[in-house]
């Protein structure tokens, strides 16, 4: 089903009736919305083209291939399985006694009748601080497509319990046609006192991967996200991430992202003493972008957060981090930073850093930073003069350059420096 | 060990290193004294095969081989060790772990098998006992918030560890308090013998006095403009640079 005809289909009673929580204002609105493009401040780094000129289709659930899931089946320990953007429980490996409970959005809200005002009353006021949004300004309309598109995934931490072993969140994909576009939406929510880490990682996406994660850390609680694009062929990534920190509670989000990427992170530290601490890197080459918006909202007072981002551009790419801090009235005694690192891998590579600070309160402290450079020769020499190759001397520069902010992923450090090694190696071809 | 042929090098057309002579032989500790603006440190690089300088005319042997036409990690590979006047900082790369890859790059580069690590922990660990150096700066970042002493000190760690034939020493005692300036000594004293050669540039006759060179020259505008024994330190700390240019 092509993703027009499939929105349309929203319109209609019987399709809506899944997601009686839509407002039809907003689906309309999606509808009749056109896709972001340079003019718009929070899109102007990332060319939408490709999107707006392909005619996607929409992958439904029951079109997943039963072979695949088999194939795919328990592959990993310890993972939570998603399939053409659809959970599957089959091919999830999620030990019994993990402390994880998983619900479809709708069954949860049956389940926490709250949930649903969190989520979705007040559309007009909240909206910026879920979606990006359903009723969100008109630049970021477009990520909230998954939430018309999939019917969500709530993973749920219970309450007081320490998960020790990292659980995996793996996109694979059963469908190798282009112009597919899958849409992914998970809902975290770590309940008091918990503590879990979770790694999501996207295996190669032949078409759009358009994902919306939506995380709730309640008070004393904390959680490590960590985000890794693992490969890219000829597909896209558009991601939107929306954090929502209480009392007491740790984010530790962690992100890599590759060429032909957005991502929109939006970051609520909304009871006293909340915590976010982001670090992430951005890659790109050839003539691609890769791009984040990353904003942090300091509502609950004594709140602090951290940025620190590294980008790689090779080639003729972009790299591009826009990084806003936002401390509201009230928010006295916040603490807040931005920093980013951009590597230029060649005269036409290019970078763009744009730290904004907006202060509305007396008593915080904010600081930000950015800066830009080439690849040091004098570095190179002196590897070079204790006998490591020019070529081996780069990548361990580049490894350097990204270990500073130690994004070596839990159990996984392996990954992320296949990762760079398989990016060099990429750009090193001829 | 080391033959250095009529060398000529420039940089952006300046002149640099003028018809250069010099040979050093297998186990012989040689001193290049000279002012600011001599060339010393151009001739250090151009050995160890930094990039930027234009080779004009002549060859530099080691061990029979032009190494003019060798990159610097063959050249490394090879046996010759720079040790540099002002190491880099290279965040994000443990000291050790950055040790261990250049290490084995040249064990692969002589066809040889990777280190044994247990081997090269403990190897590490004796060494930066000896050179006074805290169990912690193994695992720091590559020269990352080291004192001068400190970065010193570990570059005299790597060449005690990678063992070269010949090994330059750029003004390794710049910066150096005594106390520092007395263990970088040792180590290279431990290192010394008769089957490898040392290079020593420096201002200073203090290195000398605890390295004691086997044949001292004095360089000015790209040439040596008098050679002696170590009896010419002593001279040239009296009666300084003036006397010979």
């Amino acid at each position: 089903m092509y993703l027009k005809e499939y929105i349309n289909k929203l319109k209609t009673s019987d399709f809506i009736d899944e997601k009686k929580w839509l407002d039809q204002n907003a689906i309309l609105e999606i509808i009749s919305e056109e896709i972001p493009n340079a003019g718009t401040e929070e899109w102007k780094n990332f060319k939408t083209n490709s999107i707006k000129e392909t005619s996607w289709k929409v992958l439904l659930e029951n079109s997943i291939k039963k072979d695949y899931i088999k194939q795919e089946q328990r592959k990993l320990p310890n993972s939570i399985f998603f399939i053409d953007g659809h959970y599957s429980q089959e091919a999830s490996s999620l030990k019994k006694e993990s402390s994880i409970n998983i619900f479809s959005l709708s069954d949860y809200i049956n389940k926490n009748p709250e949930f649903k005002n969190i989520l979705f009353n007040n559309p007009s006021d909240y909206a910026e601080s879920r979606l990006s949004g359903i009723k969100d300004k008109k630049p970021t309309y477009f990520i909230s497509l998954n939430s018309l598109l999939s019917f969500g995934t709530v993973i749920e931490v219970e309450k007081a319990k320490y998960i020790n072993e990292t659980i995996n969140i793996i996109h694979s994909f059963s469908n190798i046609e282009p112009e597919i576009v899958i849409n992914p939406y998970i809902i975290i929510v770590c309940k008091e006192g918990s503590k879990a880490s979770f790694q999501e990682i996207s295996h190669d996406v032949g078409s759009w991967n358009n994902s919306l994660k939506e995380i709730f850390i309640r008070k004393d609680s904390n959680l490590t996200f960590s985000s890794i694009q693992e490969r890219i062929s000829t597909g896209i990534k558009t991601s939107s991430i929306n954090c929502h920190i209480d009392e007491n509670a740790e984010l530790n989000l962690k992100v890599l992202n590759r060429e032909r990427s957005k991502e929109d992170i939006r970051v609520f530290l909304n009871k006293e003493n909340s915590t976010a601490n982001i670090s992430g890197i951005i890659l790109s080459n050839n003539k691609d972008e890769s791009d984040v918006f990353c904003k942090v909202t300091h509502i609950g007072r004594a709140s602090k957060s951290d940025q620190n981002w590294r980008l790689i551009s090779a080639k003729n790419s972009k790299t591009a981090i826009n990084g806003k801090i936002c401390v509201n009235k009230n928010a006295k005694g916040s603490d807040a930073s931005f920093y980013s690192k951009s590597l230029l891998l060649n005269r036409k590579a290019t970078s763009f850093s744009k730290p904004e600070l907006e202060i509305l309160e007396d008593d915080v402290k904010c600081k930000h930073g950015a800066s830009f450079g080439e690849i040091d020769n004098n570095s190179i020499f002196y590897m070079q003069s204790r006998g490591i190759k020019k070529k081996d001397a780069i990548i361990l520069l580049i490894h350097a350059f990204i270990n500073e902010i130690g994004l070596d992923i839990e159990d996984n450090s392996e990954l992320s420096r296949n990762l760079i090694d398989e990016f060099f190696n990429q750009i090193n071809e001829k | 060990m080391l033959e250095i042929k009529n060398l000529s090098v420039s940089v952006q057309n300046k002149i640099i290193i003028n018809s250069l002579n010099l040979e050093i032989e297998r186990g012989k500790k040689v001193a290049i004294m000279g002012p600011n603006g001599s060339g010393k440190s151009t001739l250090s690089n151009v050995i160890a095969g930094k990039h930027g300088y234009q080779i004009n005319n002549g060859k530099i042997f080691f061990n029979g081989i032009n190494i003019l036409e060798l990159d610097p990690e063959e050249r490394a590979a090879k046996g010759i060790y720079l040790a540099f006047q002002y190491p880099v900082e290279i965040p994000g790369i443990a000291n050790s772990s950055f040790l261990r890859t250049a290490l084995n790059s040249i064990r692969k580069y002589n066809g040889e098998k990777d280190l044994n690590t247990r081997e090269f922990l403990e190897e590490c660990k004796d060494l930066s006992k000896r050179l006074n150096l805290d169990a912690s700066f193994l695992s720091r970042d590559l020269n990352t918030g080291f004192s001068g002493g400190e970065k010193k000190k570990n570059e005299i760690f790597h060449m005690l560890m990678m063992k070269p034939k010949l090994c330059i020493l750029d003004e390794i005692d710049s910066g150096l308090d005594i106390d520092a300036l007395k263990v970088i000594s040792d180590g290279v004293s431990k290192y010394s013998n008769e089957n490898n050669s040392l290079l020593i540039i420096t201002h200073y006759q203090r290195l000398l006095d605890y390295i004691k060179p086997d044949e001292v020259h004095i360089f000015n505008e790209g040439k040596i403009i008098k050679s002696g024994d170590y009896n010419l330190v002593k001279t040239l700390e009296e009666k300084g640079y003036q006397e010979f240019v």
